[in-house]
């Protein structure tokens, strides 16, 4: 098992595009690390360069206490699954489990040995003589993880593994892959695109925009105490809402504040009600719906009105479209970001003193 | 009847144009767009192999108005010649050389050249040159060069210190000959095609190789060539196909000679087609060449089918 440490890595391409721009990341021995970003965020990049399949242009990369810079892909203990799983399309199943274990000489008994009891936990035992264009992705899939798995590796590397599987295969997989992780206790890394894998499997989340980290903490802290609109945003169905600070600023009845120019909140944190009901909240917004989404457990509403358009996500019983409503939200539970969009936390001397009794209630005062 | 020509058709269609007339239509209508090629194909293709077979039976001259009726003869003259029976071992000699060296050169060649870089291209475009000369220039080149006094390789042969070599004179020699012309002429065109299936091999399996610690050569014999296999079959059949069809360079180089040492199975028809006028024999052999290359034919598409991995 090893930690991997990345000091000030950057990757330039010939044109000169930066993918990854002086990343320092350390993902911990035996963590689960999702790194998630949309696509062209350097996620892939960061994770080749890893592999040993890519050189960084600058910095270094340790995995243990070995610098890997110069070593190549094979010497690095390291187990890939890629995204369209690279199975050796000649081989069967078993050859393709057995292969490495046939490249560094492993007797031949010990061989069956082993890849009889990887393909037992993967559930392919009966597959082991089919070719992999005989199977579905499903399988596929399990392949590609017992290969990775037989050689027993430092770190195990994901490429967005389950991105070729059908919705339901998807998260049968998610909750294998987390048990396979208890049980094996190696360090993963898993690249995805998808928030949703990020925030189920993770320990931990490294969340990228442009070759740079944006954030990296396990995932409630990530959606609690997001750093910047940036992961705001990427975090969350629907994601946070962000607006502009200045609507609210006056009905908070704050003097004008240059240290924060938006503002932001869960769609799960705002609150329909009608208009009729009684005022509780200091914001309340007269609304309209939009759209609806009424999805069984919950509901998620598009709604307009002076502050713009914002999703809200509700668990009560959907309401009519055309029905008269009003948008609170309550104080407590709003982010502020500056103009870089980065958070403006209650610590911060910047943080509007009025604010703070707003910390400790809704009510209005 | 009518029915099966019209199960094409969306099932709302009207039943009603199922007239006896409209169906004739709709039956011949297909015929009639492809009459064009079909009658092309019957004149040029189907009748002179069906006439070709007529003419196997037959003793004919090309000048006398009768053609005689032999029956097999004509084949069992030609198994008992024993002329016939050295050019077929000329033209298996010839086909099998000039295949597996243009095979075996143009892999190493493809598996060298298949990278980025300007020397790269520039030394695949040099390889391919000779494919875009006619034969008949790259034949009046290599009598030059393979001149036994004057020509260019005995000037090299010379200057390493060995003696002149007879290469077109000399049957020992003439067949071996003739196979560096046409392995000259056709690794350029093969080295581009393997190169095409080295670029489709995807690249992830060789990452996935390198993780797990794959030494170069298996990488090559378990990776590399079962996944270029499809190409290097069709290769292999069509070089086939192609090596024992071979006449320009032996009609300009040798003309079959010296001491039939070069004569092959389809300059032997010509020669008794056009030259001895024995129109019989001829047909007969050119019977014979066109069942070997039936079999050569249906051992592609079968094996492709089964053999060969394709993706």
């Amino acid at each position: 098992m090893a930690s991997i440490t990345l000091k000030g890595v950057s990757k330039v391409y010939d044109n000169e595009k930066k993918v990854v721009e002086k990343m320092d990341l350390h993902i911990q021995d035996g963590s689960f690390t999702v790194l998630v970003g949309p696509s062209g965020c350097g996620k892939s990049t960061t994770l080749r360069m890893i592999a040993g399949f890519e050189k960084p242009t600058e910095g270094e990369i340790w995995i243990g206490n070995q610098l890997v810079n110069d070593l190549v892909p094979g010497k690095r203990d390291i187990s890939m699954v890629f995204q369209n799983y690279a199975l050796y399309p000649t081989m069967t199943v078993r050859g393709n489990i057995e292969f490495s274990l046939e490249n560094i000489k492993i007797p031949k008994r010990k061989r069956k040995e082993m890849v009889e009891e990887i393909a037992e936990v993967v559930g392919l035992t009966e597959y082991l003589e089919k070719k992999p264009q005989h199977l579905s992705g499903g399988q596929r899939q399990r392949v590609a993880l017992a290969r990775a798995m037989v050689k027993k590796p430092e770190v195990f590397i994901l490429d967005e593994p389950l991105s070729n599987l059908d919705a339901k295969l998807r998260g049968q997989m998610r909750t294998e892959l987390i048990q396979l992780h208890k049980r094996l206790g190696t360090t993963f890394i898993y690249v995805t695109h998808d928030q949703v894998e990020a925030m189920s499997m993770a320990d931990e989340i490294v969340i990228l925009n442009k070759g740079k980290i944006m954030q990296q903490a396990a995932p409630m802290a990530l959606y609690n105490n997001p750093k910047n609109t940036f992961v705001a945003e990427f975090i969350g169905t629907p994601a946070m809402n962000v607006l502009p600070f200045e609507e609210i600023r006056v009905d908070l009845n704050i003097e004008n504040n240059p240290a924060i120019t938006h503002f932001g909140f869960r769609p799960e944190h705002g609150r329909l009600v009608h208009s009729e009901d009684p005022q509780i909240f200091t914001l309340r917004y007269p609304s309209k719906i939009i759209t609806r989404e009424t999805l069984g457990s919950e509901t998620i509403y598009l709604i307009e009105n002076k502050l713009g358009r914002q999703h809200i996500k509700s668990t009560e019983p959907p309401l009519s479209e055309d029905a008269d409503l009003a948008l609170c939200i309550p104080v407590e539970k709003i982010y502020y970001f500056d103009r870089q969009g980065n958070r403006v936390e209650k610590e911060n001397e910047a943080f509007p003193y009025t604010l703070q009794n707003h910390e400790k209630g809704g009510v209005k005062i | 009847m009518s029915q099966d020509l019209l199960s094409h058709l969306p099932d709302n269609q009207p039943v009603a144009v199922t007239t006896r007339r409209s169906v004739s239509r709709d039956f011949l209508r297909p015929y009639i767009m492809i009459a064009p090629a079909l009658i092309v194909f019957l004149l040029f293709f189907l009748f002179p192999i069906g006439y070709m077979i007529y003419l196997s039976f037959h003793e004919w001259n090309f000048i006398s108005p009768e053609k005689t009726y032999v029956g097999l003869e004509n084949f069992k003259r030609l198994v008992a010649d024993p002329l016939f029976l050295e050019v077929i071992r000329n033209s298996l000699v010839y086909t099998f050389l000039s295949v597996f060296l243009t095979i075996t050169i143009s892999l190493a060649l493809s598996l060298w050249l298949n990278k980025k870089g300007w020397i790269y291209s520039f030394i695949q475009g040099a390889v391919f040159s000779p494919h875009i000369i006619s034969l008949v220039s790259v034949s009046m080149l290599w009598m030059w060069m393979m001149d036994a006094d004057y020509g260019l390789l005995n000037w090299f042969v010379e200057k390493l210190g060995f003696e002149k070599v007879p290469w077109l004179t000399d049957p020992k020699f003439a067949l071996i000959s003739l196979v560096i012309v046409s392995v000259w002429k056709s690794v350029g065109y093969y080295t581009l095609i393997f190169i095409a299936g080295l670029q489709s091999i995807p690249k992830n399996l060789y990452e996935a190789a390198s993780l797990d610690k794959t030494p170069k050569w298996r990488v090559l014999t378990k990776i590399t060539l079962p996944m270029l296999s499809p190409t290097l079959f069709f290769l292999t059949i069509i070089g086939l196909i192609n090596s024992i069809q071979v006449f320009e360079t032996i009609n300009i180089m040798t003309g079959g000679g010296p001491v039939n040492s070069t004569k092959t199975l389809v300059y032997y028809i010509y020669e008794n087609g056009f030259v001895f006028f024995k129109l019989g024999n001829a047909s007969a052999a050119g019977v014979i060449l066109l069942i070997i290359l039936t079999i050569l034919t249906l051992i592609y598409f079968k094996v492709l089918s089964k053999k060969v991995h394709y993706q």
